[in-house]
């Protein structure tokens, strides 16, 4: 550009000017020596499209030996992008202190599990052990213990056996040297007052006995202790002196049990992994059925496994052949997300790893683009608006019930935001169809009323609250705001305050809160509260609703959860025992009797049926009580390359979420 | 003046004590910290949060932890990163800083001798028509929305004629087989373009006293090629042999980031350069050059450009400064891991120690730069060194 | 002697005028800075003009309020699957696919049991631009020219607040450090320095995170920052030249206090150096501002960079020109509004670096 201004002007100008295009020349060459840094700049980027194919076929000779070896030794290479840099390779660092979703894509498989989900129907299967042991046995002295018998015949891929010791040996490192939040989860230690585990001992090499000190249920066992990780002894006891030690060990050198292992780390730019031609880990049909799951695996190397889990009769949904199919995998580092989509677009990746997925309009542009593939996934999550239980009028329930009626959420949804997400009401995200619990009280009283009919609905249930008002104004009907009532008292004569904030995201973060918030905001002065939406930073929020000592200075405020395989989110939310105020994670501060009482019961549930007629009932009081407006889902887009197979693309919260992307079960094609 | 560089240092170490406290302060005074996420996570035991706070030494009031970072850091201990634990900041700061330097000195070497030209071609055409066209585009390319210009460049040459890489700084497939870390090779890049700089800087001063205009620019041009001769075989002998295909790939996906950087801060340069030239050209000598009959383009290249090109370096040394606070934008838009991307992530996942180490790194750099600029200056302008002490 | 001194002050007073006049004069014969001047004027046209079209009803505000207002513009489209092979029988390339009339079924995942055929009625937002909507809508239906009309006013809001205060600043801390001199100017610089010292955009990310930034908010941050950092040390340079003019002698001579003596000859003197760094300063606000916004790391409502961040995060920023309006406009707006501040700048430089004259 300024190249050619210069030019232009030379010729306008009053000099002969032949000296300064030599000056330029000479300038040009001096950038690009500078700039190529070889001196010949043309040359060398021709040599590197020469030399590529010569370096490309370096791995490509490696993996034909190791087809000799293992028959099914796959290559080529499955290609995907990442947003950030993973934090480790070292799985002990990984579940330290704060996970994080980039370094559990690219962590190798170094860990296994008693049990374990298969997912797309989200069924607990086994992992290791040989079968799902649902039962303890009781102690007598108030302790129970689970006895699990381990497989035998799995091997680590430096050819150790997987045995009861590698879990002991996890649970005593874990707890010995003090590990962090996750390990805490997974391994949580039983004293006077915390329920946790007494004792982890190997009964012999493959049995493991796992004494509690209570009668775990369905959350604290099969989702929790028996999916807990377990890591190999014979690499790990060199470094498992001190917490330090341990975490700065180099993870990329681990085995694994899987048939990936590191190949190159090349920090700041890409990851990958190479197939290991001695794995054990290859192969394994899976059939899965609306809730249950088949598994044949015989691959004449690896014990063979054929088991059901679940109920497996009526048709099934599809089976599939566990991989690899692919050589190998390469996680690129894209920091920006334009960027990676656009290479995506270019066909240099074949899958971009995202949790939140990609935006509505990119997702419809590039369902267009040749060569691209398109998938809509239910989020596994929730957006929602919490009420502050402690403080009036959120105190008040005929206040929380009159606001969720006059929210109309499917207007908000469907017409300003243009269905980008999907209404939600209840807990539970609706691909658990089973767990879904029928939308009862004021949501489906309300449901599908006219701005009007919801203004006079909120205001009888007001009234009806033993509300009062000077005037109660009215509802001049089609699209147009209601007169606001005004000199509303609550029922004890209480003034509510004015000036109430509602935090929200801000536009930058998260326009769909954002748009939600000045809509229920404006709907409650429509109800004549005096509430504001105020766009917040989320770490803002975060400070305000879940510090101890602010437990009582908000009103409303919108976040999101992001849901676990296993949902019993409703009773970390809303058990009065876990009260932000004492640290726990029920921000409205609800306090319900009963709810407790369900609570309890839930967790100590054994079956899956059992655990789910419990949580209905529990949500049926939250439909009654509504501490929280459980505003709305926003569906996983995903987009992947034509020339990619995945065993299934229909899967709560997408193929990132549930799989990172199933490198070990994708088929590549050229 | 030696009086003077000790005042100065004092005064320094005193400065950089009040920004060492002061920028941990700052970071505490963010709501939240690095490990408010675990609050979110209601799986987690509900002490797990204060355990971690507590290992990391965050629960500590805040004055005990400024005493204790800066006796530390003093110690020349900086503590570990909290994100990347148990890596320190200074690890980190030793596997980013090198794709930085690579990338910033040549965007900063070209974007400087571009606007150098421009500004002086710019002077001397003043009042023309093409003077005003030219002025207008730099000065929209100078404040042109940069990270949504990098955005449509990388679209259109990265996406649209697929001439250049979208991002990042190498190809994956073609470092498979590498036997290096990337750093290995931008190290060697580095030593090489400053190598090659340093000859070429020395071949300018050397030709300066030379009055014959041709011979000496047919000197230049000599060194120049000399330098392209060198590095052919640099680049095709021994070790670096072998390294060469990987630097290639790395300088091609330097490209686009130093076109666009270049267009977008060549301006900044051009503007100045015409601003002081200008009031060059009314200086008495150049009338007087002008009398003796000295061809225009001789008065300009040796005469004003010269005395014109002071405040300019000045500028220059300046721009070196805020590399690093300048890198963000583009390393984050281009895909290129270096310190202003570990600078804006350290500071917005609160990684304190990494952000205090980065800020200082940042501090220290200009502070000695402000000083190396005002020593020069008093050094090379008599009449401010009398300034200065009046 | 009232009578002279009304005189006097009627003298005074036309000098002004005259000076004010003959600067006009020298500047409207700077090419840039009239041409700065006019962008300028553009820009504050477009940001008076939008509360004038509420104002008079000629807007609506629930359709056009640059941040709540809604236009719903649906029509009722033909469902397609676009192809997987192009060119096919209908559509060149993809992006013939859908054609007019017609909708891509694989936008419409989430409405149930539709089928290639039928007719859908269909949301059009972004819509492009048309008779009511000039530059178009987002794609939350919003007025994209009532936005950049928005952004102008924030934009000036900002800029004009954070030069005016950095300069303020800066002019006030620059000659009482040239006119004290000693401690007092070695702390002033000190201080400079450690501004400078701080990474100016972490800085501003630092802050954004703390406090929730509004415009004016973020215009003072803005401003004390500029004006405590580098153009402290400029200014006080220039009111160090002016410290050793003659005139400044005789006042002292003559038996002016030191107040009197800086701010009746020294801060005139340097007031015209001030007003050029307030003018590039502006530019720099803008400048600053639309990178946080378009970082999201400003909670303002609307603004040119939260527009082109917006149109960035719904994935429109690489869809090339079939989205133009969503990302031409808020980034040409920034770029030509600073440049405009910043040619003015250049302008009022040719009238006041007398050097730099022509003449």
């Amino acid at each position: 550009m300024w190249n050619f201004c210069i030019q232009k002007g030379e010729t306008l100008s009053n000099f002969t000017g032949s000296r300064s295009w030599r000056f330029l020349l000479l300038f040009t060459v001096f950038a690009m020596v500078v700039v190529a840094c070889g001196g010949t700049s043309d040359d060398t980027a021709e040599e590197v499209v020469e030399e590529a194919p010569a370096e490309t076929a370096a791995p490509a000779t490696t993996a034909a030996a190791a087809e000799e070896a293992a028959p099914s030794g796959p290559d080529g290479v499955y290609k995907m992008a990442i947003f950030s840099d993973p934090q480790t390779q070292n799985y002990w660092n990984y579940l330290d202190t704060e996970t994080d979703v980039w370094t559990a894509y690219v962590m190798s498989g170094q860990a296994v599990s008693l049990f374990s989900i298969s997912y797309p129907n989200y069924q607990l299967v086994t992992g290791i052990a040989d079968e799902l042991v649902e039962t303890s046995t009781d102690n007598g002295d108030g302790t129970y213990t689970y006895t699990v018998p381990i497989t035998q015949g799995y091997e680590w891929s430096d050819g150790s056996p997987i045995t009861a010791n590698d879990m002991v040996f996890t649970y005593n490192t874990a707890q010995g040297l003090g590990l962090l939040s996750n390990w805490e989860t997974s391994y949580a230690a039983a004293d006077e007052e915390t329920l946790g585990i007494v004792s982890l001992v190997a009964v012999d090499d493959y049995t493991v006995a796992i004494t509690l000190n209570f009668d775990a249920g369905l959350s604290a066992w099969q989702y929790k202790i028996a999916q807990a990780p377990i890591l190999p002894e014979s690499y790990w006891a060199q470094y498992a002196t001190d917490r330090e030690t341990l975490l700065a060990a180099d993870g990329s050198a681990a085995p694994v049990a899987s048939a990936f292992e590191y190949d190159k780390v090349e920090q700041g730019a890409f990851y990958t992994w190479s197939y290991d031609s001695d794995t054990m880990w290859f192969g394994g049909d899976t059939t899965i059925y609306k809730s249950g799951t088949a598994v044949e695996w015989d691959n004449g190397k690896a014990p063979k496994v054929s088991a059901s889990f679940g109920d497996t009769s009526g048709e099934a949904q599809l089976s599939y052949t566990a991989g690899p199919y692919v050589g190998t995998v390469e996680f690129t580092l894209y920091s920006d997300q334009d960027a990676a989509y656009l290479a995506f677009q270019n066909g240099e990746v074949d899958f971009v790893l995202n949790p939140l997925g990609v935006k509505r309009n990119l997702f419809d542009q590039l369902s267009r683009v040749q060569g691209v593939e398109t998938v809509a996934n239910l989020g596994n999550g929730m957006r929602y608006m919490a009420f502050n239980t402690r403080i009036f009028p959120g105190s008040d329930k005929a206040f929380r019930q009159s606001v969720a009626c006059i929210s109309d959420k499917e207007f908000v949804l469907d017409n300003v935001l243009q269905g980008v997400a999907v209404n939600m009401d209840g807990q539970m995200p609706e691909a658990l169809t089973a767990w879904v619990a029928p939308v009862t009280g004021v949501l489906a009283d309300c449901a599908g009323l006219s701005a009007e009919e919801r203004f006079n609905k909120s205001v009888e249930i007001l009234q009806a609250g033993g509300w009062t008002a000077s005037d109660w104004g009215s509802h001049p009907g089609g699209a147009d705001r209601a007169v606001a009532p005004t000199g509303v008292k609550g029922p004890g004569g209480e003034t509510p305050p004015s000036d109430m904030l509602l935090y929200a995201p801000g536009a930058g973060y998260d326009p769909l809160r954002s748009t939600m918030s000045l809509f229920i905001a404006d709907w409650m002065q429509q109800l004549g509260f005096d509430v504001t939406a105020r766009p917040t930073g989320f770490s803002v929020i975060v400070d305000k609703v879940f510090t101890p000592e602010n437990c009582k200075d908000w009103y409303f405020y919108m976040l999101g959860w992001g849901l676990s395989a296993y949902p019993d989110h409703p009773v970390d939310f809303f058990n009065s025992a876990y009260d932000t105020c004492d640290g726990g994670y029920n921000t409205p501060g609800f306090n319900n009797a009963e709810f407790d009482a369900l609570t309890d019961q839930f967790k100590a549930a054994k079956t899956v049926s059992e655990a789910i007629a419990i949580s209905q009932a529990m949500e049926a009081i939250l439909f009654e009580e509504m501490p929280y407006l459980v505003l709305f889902n926003v569906p996983t887009l995903e987009v992947y390359r034509s020339n990619v197979e995945f065993p299934f693309t229909d899967v709560l919260d997408g193929l990132t979420g549930t799989g990172g992307g199933y490198p070990s079960n994708v088929k590549v094609s050229d | 003046m030696a009086e003077y560089i000790i005042r100065r240092t004092l005064q320094m170490i005193v400065v950089f004590f009040i920004f060492l406290v002061s920028s941990y302060l700052l970071f505490n005074a963010i709501p939240g910290n690095a490990f408010s996420n675990l609050l979110l996570n209601p799986d987690l035991p509900p002490d797990a949060y204060e355990k971690v706070l507590a290992t990391y030494g965050l629960d500590k009031p805040i004055m005990e932890r400024v005493q204790l970072y800066v006796v530390n850091f003093f110690k020349g201990d900086f503590g570990y990163s909290y994100k990347y634990y148990p890596k320190t900041p200074i690890e980190l700061i030793a596997e980013r800083l090198p794709r930085t330097l690579m990338l910033f000195a040549i965007v900063n070497i070209v974007a400087f001798y571009t606007g150098f030209l421009v500004g002086k071609v710019l002077a001397w055409r003043r009042g023309s028509k093409s003077e005003t066209w030219i002025t207008v585009t730099s000065v929209f390319s100078y404040t042109v929305f940069y990270p949504w210009f990098a955005l449509m460049m990388l679209w259109f040459f990265g996406y649209k004629m697929g001439w250049f890489p979208i991002g990042k700084f190498l190809y994956p497939e073609k470092w498979y087989t590498a036997p290096w870390d990337s750093d290995v090779i931008f190290v060697l890049m580095i030593k090489f373009t400053a190598i090659i700089s340093i000859i070429q800087f020395i071949a300018y001063i050397m030709t300066r006293g030379i009055e014959s205009l041709s011979q000496r620019r047919n000197l230049r041009f000599a060194s120049l090629l000399t330098i392209a001769v060198g590095s052919y075989f640099f680049w095709n002998t021994g070790d670096a042999l072998t390294k060469k295909p990987y630097a290639a790939d790395i300088a091609y996906h330097m490209i686009l980031p130093v076109i666009v950087v270049t267009i977008v801060a060549f301006a900044g340069t051009a503007l100045l350069t015409r601003t002081t030239m200008v009031e060059v050209i009314k200086e008495d000598y150049i009338l007087t050059a002008r009398a003796k009959g000295l061809s225009q383009k001789r008065i300009r290249d040796r005469h004003a450009a010269r005395t014109a090109l002071l405040p300019v370096v000045t500028s220059f040394i300046f721009t070196i400064v805020t590399i690093i606070d300048g890198s963000v934008l583009t390393e984050t838009i281009f895909s290129w891991p270096g310190m202003g991307q570990l600078l804006l992530q350290s500071v917005l996942e609160e990684d304190i120690p990494v952000a205090m180490a980065t800020f200082s790194f940042v501090g220290v750099f200009a502070l000695i730069a402000h000083l190396v600029a005002d020593i020069s200056y008093s050094y090379l302008d008599p009449r401010i060194r009398i300034k200065s002490q009046g | 002697m009232s009578n002279t001194l009304k005189e006097q002050e009627e003298l005074q007073k036309q000098l002004r005028k005259e000076a004010i006049r003959k600067n006009w004069k020298l500047f409207s014969q700077s090419k840039l800075g009239m041409i700065g001047l006019y962008i300028v004027a553009f820009f504050l046209f477009l940001a008076l003009l939008q509360p004038f079209l509420f104002i008079t009803g000629i807007w609506n505000p629930a359709i056009y309020d640059p941040v709540v207002g809604y236009d719903k513009i649906s029509a009722n489209l033909l469902v397609i699957e676009c192809p997987k092979e192009y060119p096919s029988e209908k559509y060149e390339s993809y992006e013939d696919c859908p054609g007019p009339g017609e909708v891509n079924i694989k936008k419409l995942y989430m409405a149930p049991d539709l089928e290639v055929g039928d007719y859908y009625d269909t949301f059009i937002q972004p819509a492009p631009p048309s008779r009511t909507h000039l530059l178009g809508t987002d794609s939350l239906g919003r007025d994209v020219f009532s936005q950049i009309m928005e952004g102008s006013q924030v934009a000036f809001v900002l800029g004009l607040l954070s030069a005016t205060l950095g300069v303020g600043i800066s002019t006030i801390l620059g000659t009482i450090a040239a006119f004290f001199g000693g401690r007092v100017d070695a702390y002033l610089m000190r201080q400079s320095d450690l501004v400078l010292m701080l990474p100016s955009l972490p800085l501003l990310f630092i802050i954004s995170a703390f406090a929730e930034l509004k415009v004016w908010h973020l215009a003072i941050v803005l401003g004390v920052l500029g004006g405590l950092g580098g153009s402290v040390i400029t200014i006080k340079s220039q009111a160090l030249q002016v410290k050793v003019k003659p005139y400044v002698d005789s006042a002292r001579i003559t038996g002016g206090s030191k107040w009197q003596i800086l701010f009746q000859h020294i801060l005139p003197n340097v007031a015209p150096l001030a007003l050029l760094f307030m003018v590039f300063s502006v530019t720099g606000a803008i400048a600053s501002e639309s990178v946080l916004s378009f970082l999201g790391l400003l909670n303002i409502d609307m603004s040119w960079g939260i527009m082109i961040y917006l149109s960035q995060t719904d994935g429109f920023i690489f869809s090339g020109l079939d989205f133009w309006w969503l990302i031409l406009p808020a980034g040409l707006a920034v770029t030509f509004l600073a440049g405009g501040f910043y040619l003015v700048g250049r302008g009022l430089d040719e009238v006041f670096n007398p050097r730099l004259r022509k003449r």
